[in-house]
């Protein structure tokens, strides 16, 4: 259920924000600076006309483009305008405000606009009725650029990986009254000038989304000892997405498929509705060690609905953009629907003076995705706490309060829709005939949720009269019947078949720390620290090891679900002197390589004759911790907060440089490297060609700035020259600075997006951006 | 106590209402209309037709894979991708594993293995199907030997690209269940004696199968027609007997040669061909825009597709002084020039300005087995079984009419390698890119001439003799070892 900002009784109040701001590239590649003809020849493909340019602007040093710079240099100005009412009579109160936001994208040619509505209102009926409602309303249209992993030589950074920058893309070729083609790396149908890419094809999404909720809210019994409330709260989550591309006939690379042309439109609705029912029974008897015991009861009814279908034709009539009349046809239909019905009781007591907080309860569910779909799962949770009210008093008067606590709960995964289903899969047409094979994926009916049990036990503290507090916690996940999505062996014929065949866990630690230095009547200065740290493993697993599914293979690296190992590992090859075996005991034992050392492993240049490639663990992807500070200080009426992170360790497989050195474009092709017969460039590539990737294995450790925040608190005769109660003027920055010694754009980047596993994969990513913004808000 | 009792019936309520809220379970019963379901196909009387017509589009999908892998190693392509060097390295370098090269099991080059079984399970399923069906025992005996014969194909294309590592020929009606691998000697016994199963069935199969076949087994593609029992038997006899071949030369001697013979005389072999046509008589895969599958070979589309430069230097000149007719029909010249990736000891030779002029369209066939194919696996059988003149007069058959090249200067007093040259040469020319260079070199223990193009390095003068198992295969396996990672105590996973 998502709730917003609500109304408060009183004259309404009314807020206007105006902000303007833009937008620039954080941390662009570079790249090589060629010294010669001979030098860029390997790389110019074998047309005649790339080799005249490159004698052309290569007489005597190769000239130098900066394409990237001019490619993400999109700093037109964004804007926002905020307006917000809100205020009560009476009974109601409401809330309502109105959002326009546009903004433009680094890239040439991208932006996107996002505009929202919302109303929210509570009503009181009687004394006993409370109604609540809201509905938000908006449109986001954003017009997207083009990047990330392709093999048509399309995404810019591939372009310009491959390509050396020798001449200028921005100039209109004579013959073809367009802008020039890409005539590097063999030019042709296999790559674009990205200039010419960006301002002809179409990339637009456009979104309409409505959520609504609603409230009711009845109190059955109010006495001084007890009271019973009945709720029902009910939401809805609508969106309606149409996302369309097209790219011309005459785009340099349409060729390639033999289809000029290509256009695709593709449409998702969406539908989410939650309702759930509760009564709550609170009783307070007065007493000192029995403060209050709650008691609640309730139930929901979940419902999630997805339609998506897709409509992709190539081979198009010149000009025409839509969909329709080509000559190669695809279409793809898909619905993916969810229910679910959940019980649940809890209880709360509170006694000895609030000190002490015990709660126990469980949720049992039953859904459309489980196997057995009668059944109602239960997942129970238990927690305690203890607070110290100015512990050891006797001795100091600086702790005001140390509290403990402990949980344990229960919650269930489900498993995707569709996994219980036993399936026959369309295995595609023969001469106008549709067949039928074996589904890939084998349906589980015995398929049930998977079941993450946490424990937790954490300290807050707060020292000195407030100025000094602490939180830290333990927490412990475990997974039990993981849902492991296995790969059979392909001698089985079969693909894959999800299970729960495994238990998986984490541990870790947060730590947060607030410290309050300075606190006068003019100034105060507080600083937020916190802390995590985690690890992972597999603690078991009821079937082989298998790498996970969804990645570019051993040589881009991979997580493998093992037991016994952690599954935020980097797996890929690697070289070794040789290979330790295990005797009949099982017991490790080391061998000898021809260098006569003990097994290890080999670096990138170090060669021991027999040595063995071998897909094993090249480092981890999770980072040893991460910390972040938060500084805000005041004084009088300025405001300065600045955010800053800290990522210690995490590896990242940076697959931009693999395609950089394959390209010989990267920014230090020509550095220095371990073997002086080769570049720097040169020697990570022939490693990676010749089985040993970790050159490509990148530590990831940065420190960025994420934000800074000055906000002025203008006096009143200032806001009253604009007839408002209230003027504050800020300005701020996102992204601002990065420290790290990462080669590609950012070390925060992953390929596959929002997965669990194979987090930590670069290739051609779309450039971080910093921005600005000064805003204006007037109160009225 | 009032207060009491009306806080319980209060509460009771609360509790029925929270009941109240979703109750019913069958609310949550919806539906998948994304995929059909098992039991549902089943009772669809068209079922058995689309069944069969999966078989074969399994087939056709194993057809492509094999041609380029065998084509890659056996030096008759490359793929050259301006943003993938892996297409090339993966295959022409490979890793080195204790001092010996071989090919990633993780890499690129893993390939025409889980085609093949994925068509051996519906090959299973699809025999389970036709024997608990009702129809009449002529018409299951001609499903069945449908079926068999392409599981002996299916197997016979493992083998080929297996060889010496062994393959796994049984399905298991658990998917999680684990069969063993039997060695390359067994393999080809359990292939050939499943061909002859099939074709006793077909024999007793009636005179049409209960379903349609595709139209690569029809008279208008196929030059002659496949698609009843009796003719489809003709294509059974011609795998047959090119499995026999291939056992020949692993160790099936003199029976399998004469396995051979037997067989290519109950085949389509055509000796008195002189025209293309006749030479083209054969079943092929068929292709087609979409909604049907295209021809990924095919130069209107594809642009990374390039042909060794050996085949030119290497094409024998006819009487007139132009190159072998073969070479000119299936050769186009003047492709901008293409390179493997520029590394420090990478197959920088690797690189190549020919095409293939063979699929013009995305919809020309490719074929499975063809009558000029079937004289020249007889050559080999001749030869094979001491008839030096009957090899020689098979030989001459294809390279006169075929590649219109002067006869050959071979004679029965020749040595049997000089003959085996002379086969090898035809073979290349006359099958170019049908998946046979490679797999016919290794038989012959020829592949060190093949021409090599990584002169020096680490990685110098590899050819890659088997494609590997994969390594997702063997970590499926790895913990029961003994005869699930190899046969007769073989390690095919170590590594």
């Amino acid at each position: 259920m998502i709730t917003t900002k609500r109304g408060k009784a009183g004259t309404t109040r009314y807020n206007a924000t105006q902000r303007i701001g833009t937008q620039q590239a954080t941390r662009l590649l570079g790249s090589r600076h060629f010294t010669s003809y001979d030098e860029v020849k390997p790389y110019l493909g074998s047309s005649a006309h790339a080799d005249s340019i490159a004698k052309a602007n290569c007489t005597p040093q190769c000239q130098w483009y900066d394409w990237q710079g001019q490619l993400y240099n999109n700093t037109s100005p964004s804007f926002e305008t905020l307006l917000s009412a809100s205020g009560g009579v009476n009974n109601t109160k409401y809330f309502a405000s109105l959002n326009d936001r546009q903004a433009k994208g680094i890239q040439q040619n991208t932006g996107a606009r996002l505009t929202s509505g919302r109303l929210n209102l509570d009503q009181t009926i009687g004394d006993k009725i409370t109604i609540s409602g809201g509905v938000d309303v908006s449109h986001n249209k954003t017009q997207d650029g083009i990047g990330n992993n392709d093999n048509a030589g399309i995404s810019p950074t591939y372009s310009f990986g491959y390509s050396p920058a020798i001449y200028d893309l921005r100039r209109i070729d004579p013959v073809t009254g367009r802008l020039v083609y890409m005539w590097m790396n063999g030019g042709g149908a296999g790559t674009v000038n990205p200039f010419d890419l960006v301002h002809s094809i179409t990339n637009l999404e456009d979104t309409w989304r409505q959520i609504a909720n609603v409230r009711f809210g009845y109190a059955a019994l109010s006495t001084v000892h007890n009271t019973v409330q009945f709720t029902y709260i009910g939401g809805v989550d609508r969106f309606q997405f149409e996302g369309t591309q097209y790219s011309p006939n005459y785009m340099q690379y349409e060729a390639a498929d033999g289809f000029l042309g290509t256009s695709q439109i593709n449409n998702s609705d969406s539908r989410n509705i939650n309702q759930s029912v509760n009564a709550v029974w609170t009783y307070s008897p007065g007493f000192r060690f029995l403060n209050s015991a709650q008691t609640s009861v309730g139930g929901t009814y979940e419902t999630q609905y997805q339609h998506t279908y897709l409509i992709r034709q190539r081979g198009l009539t010149p000009t025409r953009q839509v969909a329709t009349g080509g000559t190669d046809i695809a279409t793809n239909d898909f619905l993916n629907e969810f229910r679910d019905q959940s019980r649940y009781v809890n209880e709360q007591i509170i006694a000895f003076d609030e000190k002490l907080a015990v709660s126990a309860g469980i949720r049992a569910d039953r859904g459309s995705a489980n196997g057995d779909r009668s059944k109602f799962y239960g997942f129970p949770k238990y927690s305690a706490s203890y607070r110290f009210t100015e512990p050891f008093s006797r001795f100091t008067s600086k702790i005001d309060e140390i509290k403990l606590r402990a949980s344990y709960g229960q919650s269930g995964n489900r498993p995707n829709y569709g996994v219980r289903d036993i399936t026959i899969a369309g295995g595609g047409t023969i001469g106008g005939a549709g067949s039928l094979v074996a589904a890939g994926t084998v349906g589980n009916p015995k398929i049930k949720p998977e079941v993450m049990n946490e424990t937790e036990i954490g300290l807050d503290a707060a020292f000195l009269r407030g100025r000094v507090s602490l939180e830290a916690s333990h927490y412990e996940r475990v997974i039990k019947d993981l849902l492991v999505n296995y790969p059979l062996a392909a001698s089985s014929g079969l693909g894959t078949q999800q299970i729960n065949g495994g238990q998986m866990s984490t541990r870790g630690i947060e730590a947060g720390l607030s410290v309050v230095p300075i606190s006068t009547r003019n100034t105060e200065w507080t600083i937020r620290t916190t802390f995590q740290h985690n690890v992972q493993y597999v603690d078991k697993l009821a079937v082989p090891a298998f790498p996970v599914l969804g990645s570019f293979g051993a040589s881009y690296g991979r997580n493998r679900i093992a037991a016994g190992t952690r599954p935020t590992y980097i797996w890929g090859n690697q070289r070794y002197s040789c290979i330790n075996t295990t005797d009949a005991n099982g017991k490790l034992v080391v061998g000898t390589g021809a260098d006569g050392k003990a097994c290890h492993r080999l670096n990138p240049g170090e060669t021991v004759a027999s040595a063995i490639t071998r897909d094993s663990i090249v480092a981890d992807a999770n980072p040893i911790g991460q910390t972040s500070f938060l500084n805000t200080l005041r004084y009088r009426a300025f405001t300065l907060t600045a955010l800053v992170d800290w990522r210690i360790a995490g590896y990242t497989a940076d697959m931009t440089k693999n395609l950089w050195d394959e390209g010989g474009n990267s920014r230090d092709y020509d550095s220095k490297s371990p073997d002086p017969s080769q570049p720097l460039g040169e020697f990570r590539y022939g490693s990676f060609a010749g089985g040993n990737i970790s050159p490509y294995i990148d530590l990831g450790t940065f420190v960025k700035l994420r934000e800074v925040n000055v906000t002025y608190q203008a006096p009143a005769r200032w806001a009253r020259l604009a007839r408002a109660n209230d003027l504050r003027i800020s300005l701020q920055g996102r992204n601002l600075a990065m420290k790290t010694n990462y080669w590609s754009f950012d070390p925060e980047f992953n390929n596959f997006g929002n997965s669990n596993f194979n987090r930590f994969i670069d290739l051609a990513p779309y450039p971080s951006n910093r921005q600005f913004f000064l805003s204006i808000d007037l109160g009225y | 106590m009032m207060k009491r009792t009306q806080m319980q019936k209060l509460f009771a309520a609360a509790v029925l209402a929270a009941m109240a809220a979703g109750c019913k379970q069958s609310d949550i019963d919806i539906s998948n209309p994304n995929s059909a379901l098992a039991g549902g196909v089943a009772s669809d009387p068209t079922a058995l037709q689309l069944l069969a017509t999966g078989l074969m589009v399994d087939q056709r999908g194993t057809r492509q894979a094999l041609i380029t892998n065998s084509g890659i190693i056996g030096r008759e392509m490359y793929t050259f991708t301006p943003n993938e060097g892996r297409n090339t390295t993966h295959y022409l370098i490979g890793i080195s594993v204790g001092g010996v090269q071989k090919l990633d099991p993780t890499g690129f080059a893993t390939g025409s293995w889980a085609g093949e079984y994925g068509a051996l399970r519906d090959i299973f399923n699809f025999k389970n199907t036709i024997d608990a069906s009702s129809r009449t025992a002529p018409e299951k005996s001609a499903a069945l030997g449908f079926a068999e014969t392409l599981e002996g194909l299916m197997l016979f294309q493992l083998l080929e690209t297996r060889d010496s590592l062994g393959i796994i020929t049984e399905i298991k009606a658990d998917p999680f269940e684990l069969a063993p691998f039997v060695s390359r000697d067994s393999g080809y016994k359990y292939v050939l004696n499943i061909l002859d199963d099939a074709a006793a069935k077909l024999s007793a199969g009636g005179s049409s199968f209960p379903f349609t076949l595709a139209p690569g087994f029809g008279a208008a593609v196929a030059g002659i027609a496949f698609n009843t029992p009796p003719t489809f038997l003709k294509f059974n006899r011609a795998i047959k007997a090119k499995a026999a071949v291939h056992y020949a030369t692993r160790g099936g001697g003199a029976a399998a040669w004469q396995a051979a013979l037997t067989a290519l005389s109950a085949s389509f072999l055509n000796d008195q061909a002189t025209t293309r046509t006749a030479f083209d008589v054969g079943v092929y895969d068929t292709y087609g825009a979409s909604p049907d599958s295209p021809n990924g070979l095919t130069q209107a589309t594809n642009t990374t597709l390039y042909a060794h430069m050996s085949i030119q230097t290497d094409a024998e000149l006819k009487a007139n002084g132009q190159p072998d007719d073969r070479y000119t029909a299936k050769i186009r010249s003047g492709l901008p020039s293409r390179q493997g990736p520029v590394t420090g000891s990478g197959p920088t030779s690797a690189s190549s300005t020919l095409g293939f002029s063979i699929w013009p369209s995305l919809s020309t066939p490719i074929p499975i087995i063809r009558n000029e194919e079937l004289i020249l696996l007889r050559a080999e059988a001749k030869l094979g079984t001491g008839d030096k003149a009957g090899a020689i007069a098979d030989l001459n058959i294809v390279r006169t009419n075929s590649g219109g090249l002067p006869a050959s200067t071979l004679t029965a007093a020749s040595s049997n390698d000089a003959i085996v040259t002379g086969i090898l040469y035809e073979k290349r020319y006359s099958l170019l890119m049908e998946g046979d260079r490679w797999m016919d070199m290794r038989r012959y223990n020829r592949l060190d001439q093949l021409p090599l193009d990584v002169p020096s390095g680490a990685n110098k003068n590899f050819v890659a003799r088997v494609l590997p198992i994969p390594q997702s295969e063997c970590l499926n396996r790895i913990a029961k070892g003994g005869d699930f990672i190899g046969p007769n105590g073989q390690n095919d996973c170590a590594p």
